[in-house]
């Protein structure tokens, strides 16, 4: 048999290309790692300076070298946490349906076709659209359960508004500590709520005509009006008929009564300034108090009558700059004093507004009075402390709510600033009313939960979990898919029902592959901005998370933040926490690692 | 065909086949063997569309190996998979006609498949034995169904090795893992496996087909030591160990049964021409 002469490629040329290949394939990995390197010296050589326990246990600040990662972080863990607890049983649930329970009648194994079509796809779907899926479906809960700013349904909320005095009674204070404790907003049309949000208006006040508490009247407004731009405050009453009275202690007369809908009201605030007012109601109308005063819209009460009590108008734009340049002056003081100043910002300034007003004055007139009554020679924080606490006393002149209110617009201002860790107990609990230790243990506090959830930690959690959730889903259905089916059958052939062949067979088999997949869906969820960012927002936040329902900034947005400023300190400070959260991905994944490798152990 | 033989008669010289002569096994042939296990009346199955056994009627004797064979897709695992329902894994296949084991209606809506299950044990071609020890993979089975304690499985683990002839080797290394033994280890494994939870009938899809000869003979072995106490219907390939070691066999053909009756007849005097094709090797 004579074979045909084929021609033979050359061994050597073959050799070649065997060469060139391995070449290129080096070249490639070295661009990758390269890349990798240099950015991760970057890194490194950028933030190590900033790297300090310091950086580790303090909030962001003004001052670069005095900010800290630790509220983000603790953000970060608790949101991964919230999103673990709920991604990874309910993922790994569906998992075990799509895989394990196919069906057999034909028109819902289509329906299986579409489901998993649908959740490989989700796996693709950018994270910031789940952003605004959780913005509808936890903060919001499509509306169905009231707004988060009128809640539905709240468990513990009073607890948490609450201060207790020295003196063994509570003081309630409706606002959240985490809102601007006096502007009202009451309208659902404010077009950014964000910084209005206003709890539940549920407050007892006082009756003005009897001097106790009243139900009997289903809306109440009361507050102070320090100065006013004008001599007089236009009342404009849109419908029902409501009461305007003077709140003074020793007399309180009626300014107006059974107001018609449409009726213009002028109120002569000349002589009155400072003065308190009350305004009642009933619940369900709508008030308009306009001329650049106050403009209030009391509406849906939801139901049931309600007590309403209302601080200042955020437009009362000369207390606002009064209120500024006091505290401009203590903050002059202050970095005058202890070579630091607290951040004011804007928006501050209604807050600060408010708790001038509610204070009557901070009696910080200039930085020669803050020097003397503060040495500023003597640098102890003790006496720092002392001092704004004898302030807050002075300041607070009339019941004990105002006080609780003022000092909450002071916390408010001052945890904005690298004092808070040191001022932020004295504040509450250096003087008369003390506020209640959140910080204890979040295991000893009484739950706080709302409907809907609002845009706290928890709805933070849960759109994390809808991030991550397809990607569990996905590789624990790779894992058990990889389980061979032979094992399944042995168990079944002994007489094992669906789930006891699940439970003892497949599910254990699949561990290593379900616990890898989900760890790196974890850290996924860890580096997540986007949808944080739509629900969160990023915002200046320098505590801890007190409940599920509380404010938060989880890393990602917090770098972000420092990356996104000018000055190139705050570049180094975002550097150090990349750092961290490199650090913190880095052991995701050797956990990750770990487990794969003891259950691999245990399997074989 | 040829092949096959001349492996098992290299292997072990003493097990060399003559078809000539009757098996062994027809000196017990009295014992059981007028006692009917399963009855198979005009059963039939389809895999969609496919019908891929038609109408066989059979009866399989209680305490006997019963052999099916046949050139593959002939049905014999089909069926074989049928008798415990492990078919109903499958969503497209169906029955009809009847399966009795006694009286119990094996396809029966009725029919609790777990309980049928206990009652029918299955070793599968490939060992399967689970990724667990080797007290946990004989435990397995009766943890499914029993509450019991620790001394009430060590003592069934015992009795389930003893039944597979397995304690001697086993007892000092019942709690390695099952997946560092050999194959014919594993499959004699599954088989102490099976028996742990007490069956009544033992099917045994090609147990033999992924060992090598020696294991091939052990299993046999075993096979010859377990029928005093359960049904064994067994599926293989290897002409040589259906006539060594099966009492009753079946000859299908595309779905078919051919010819039924005692193993020693079958292979010695077959009564269709099909049959006696297949078992001296003309085709299949």
């Amino acid at each position: 048999m004579n074979a045909p002469a084929y021609k033979f490629k050359s061994v050597k040329q073959r050799h070649i290309k065997d060469r060139v290949f391995l070449v290129c394939c080096l070249v490639a990995a070295l661009i990758a790692v390269l890349t990798l390197a240099v950015l991760l010296t970057s890194i490194i050589a950028q933030g190590a300076g900033y790297l300090t326990t310091n950086f580790l246990t303090t909030g962001p600040s003004r001052d670069p070298g005095q900010s800290g990662i630790l509220p983000s972080m603790v953000g970060t863990v608790i949101i991964c946490a919230i999103c673990a607890i709920f991604a990874i049983p309910i993922g790994i649930a569906t998992a075990i349906l799509l895989e394990e329970y196919r069906p057999k009648h034909p028109a819902l194994r289509w329906l299986h076709g579409v489901v998993q079509t649908n959740i490989t796809n989700l796996a693709g779907v950018p994270s910031i659209v789940y952003g605004i899926l959780g913005i509808t479906a936890f903060a919001s809960m499509f509306g169905l359960a009231g707004s988060s700013l009128t809640p539905d349904f709240t468990i513990g909320q009073y607890w948490y508004d609450q201060y207790v005095g020295a003196d063994g009674r509570s003081y309630y204070n409706r606002v959240s500590h985490r809102s601007a404790p006096y502007v009202p907003a009451f309208d659902d049309e404010v077009t950014d709520p964000r910084p209005f949000e206003v709890r539940r208006p549920q407050v007892r006040v006082l009756n003005t005509e009897t001097g106790e508490r009243s139900d009997d009247r289903d809306v109440l407004i009361a507050g102070s009006i320090g100065q006013a731009d004008g001599p007089r405050a236009k009342l404009l009453l849109q419908g029902g008929s409501w009461t305007l009275a003077l709140d003074d202690a020793s007399q309180a007369s009626v300014l107006f009564a059974d107001a018609q809908p449409g009726d213009e009201v002028w109120y002569d605030l000349g002589a009155a300034v400072p003065a308190k007012f009350v305004v009642t109601g009933k619940s369900g109308e709508r008030l308009t108090m306009a001329g650049g005063m106050i403009d209030i819209m009391l509406d849906k009460p939801r139901g049931k009558p309600i007590d309403v009590e209302i601080g200042f108008d955020h437009e009362v734009t000369p207390v606002k700059d009064a209120a500024l340049t006091q505290i401009g002056l203590l903050a002059d003081a202050l970095e005058e004093s202890i070579g630091s100043a607290p951040v004011f910002t804007e928006a501050s300034a209604n807050e600060a507004a408010a708790a001038a007003v509610a204070g009557a004055d901070l009696k910080i007139k200039s930085p020669e009075v803050f020097a003397a009554q503060f040495p500023v020679g003597d640098k102890h924080p003790s006496n720092l402390e002392q001092w704004i606490a004898s302030q807050l006393v002075a300041m607070s002149g009339l019941t004990g709510r105002d006080v609780g209110r003022a000092r909450r617009a002071i916390m408010n201002e001052v945890q904005r600033t690298e004092l808070a860790s040191r001022l932020g107990g004295v504040i509450m609990s250096g003087t008369n009313p003390v506020r209640i230790d959140h910080k204890n243990s979040w295991l000893s506090l009484p739950p706080y939960l709302q409907l809907p959830f609002g845009r706290g930690v928890f709805a933070g959690g849960l759109t994390l979990m809808l991030v991550v959730l397809p990607i569990i889903i996905v590789s624990a259905q790779e894992s058990l898919r990889a389980v061979p089916s032979t094992l399944r059958h042995g168990s079944l052939a002994l007489g094992g029902t669906k789930w006891q062949s699940i439970s003892t067979i497949a599910l254990p088999a699949a561990i290593p592959g379900i616990c890898t997949g989900a760890i790196l869906a974890m850290s996924r969820a860890i580096g997540e901005a986007a949808p944080i960012l739509i629900l969160a927002g990023v915002v200046f936040i320098n505590f801890l998370p007190a409940n599920l329902m509380d404010d938060f900034t989880a890393m990602p947005l917090q770098i972000y933040n420092w990356a996104s400023r000018p000055q190139t300190e705050f570049h180094r400070v975002a550097a150090a926490g990349i750092i961290v959260l490199l650090a913190i991905l880095l052991s995701f994944n050797a956990l990750a690692v770990f487990i794969r490798i003891k259950f691999q152990k245990q399997q074989s | 065909m040829n092949i096959s033989t001349t492996t098992i008669a290299e292997a072990t010289p003493n097990a060399t086949v003559e078809l000539n002569k009757p098996v062994v096994h027809d000196e017990r042939e009295g014992i059981d063997a007028t006692h009917t296990l399963i009855t198979m009346r005009k059963f039939s199955s389809w895999y969609g569309s496919f019908k891929a056994l038609h109408d066989l009627d059979m009866d399989i004797k209680e305490r006997q190996i019963t052999a099916f064979i046949g050139p593959s897709g002939c049905g014999k695992s089909t069926l074989l998979r049928w008798i415990n329902r492990m078919n109903d894994l499958i969503p497209s296949a169906r029955v009809e006609g009847s399966m009795k084991i006694h009286d119990l209606d094996v396809h029966a809506r009725s029919t609790d498949v777990v309980a049928l299950r206990r009652r029918v044990g299955m070793v599968f071609q490939k060992p399967n034995p689970f990724p667990k020890t080797i007290y946990d993979n004989v435990a397995y089975g009766p943890r499914l169904h029993m509450k019991l304690t620790k001394s009430e499985t060590d003592d069934l683990v015992e009795r389930s090795l003893k039944g597979a002839a397995l304690w001697k080797e086993y007892k000092d290394r019942l709690h390695d893992s099952a997946l560092g033994l050999s194959g014919g280890q594993q499959q004699r494994l599954c088989i102490a496996r099976a028996i742990a939870v007490d069956p009544e009938i033992l099917l045994m899809d090609e147990p033999c087909s992924a060992l090598d000869p020696k294991s091939t003979i052990a299993i046999e072995d075993l096979m010859d030591e377990l029928r005093a106490k359960y049904t064994i219907v067994i599926v293989t390939h290897n002409m040589q160990q259906a006539a060594r070691s099966s009492d009753y066999c079946a000859f299908m053909f595309e779905g078919n049964l051919i010819e039924f009756g005692k193993t020693h007849k079958i292979f010695t005097n077959p009564d269709h021409k099909q049959t006696e094709d297949y078992i001296t090797g003309r085709f299949g």
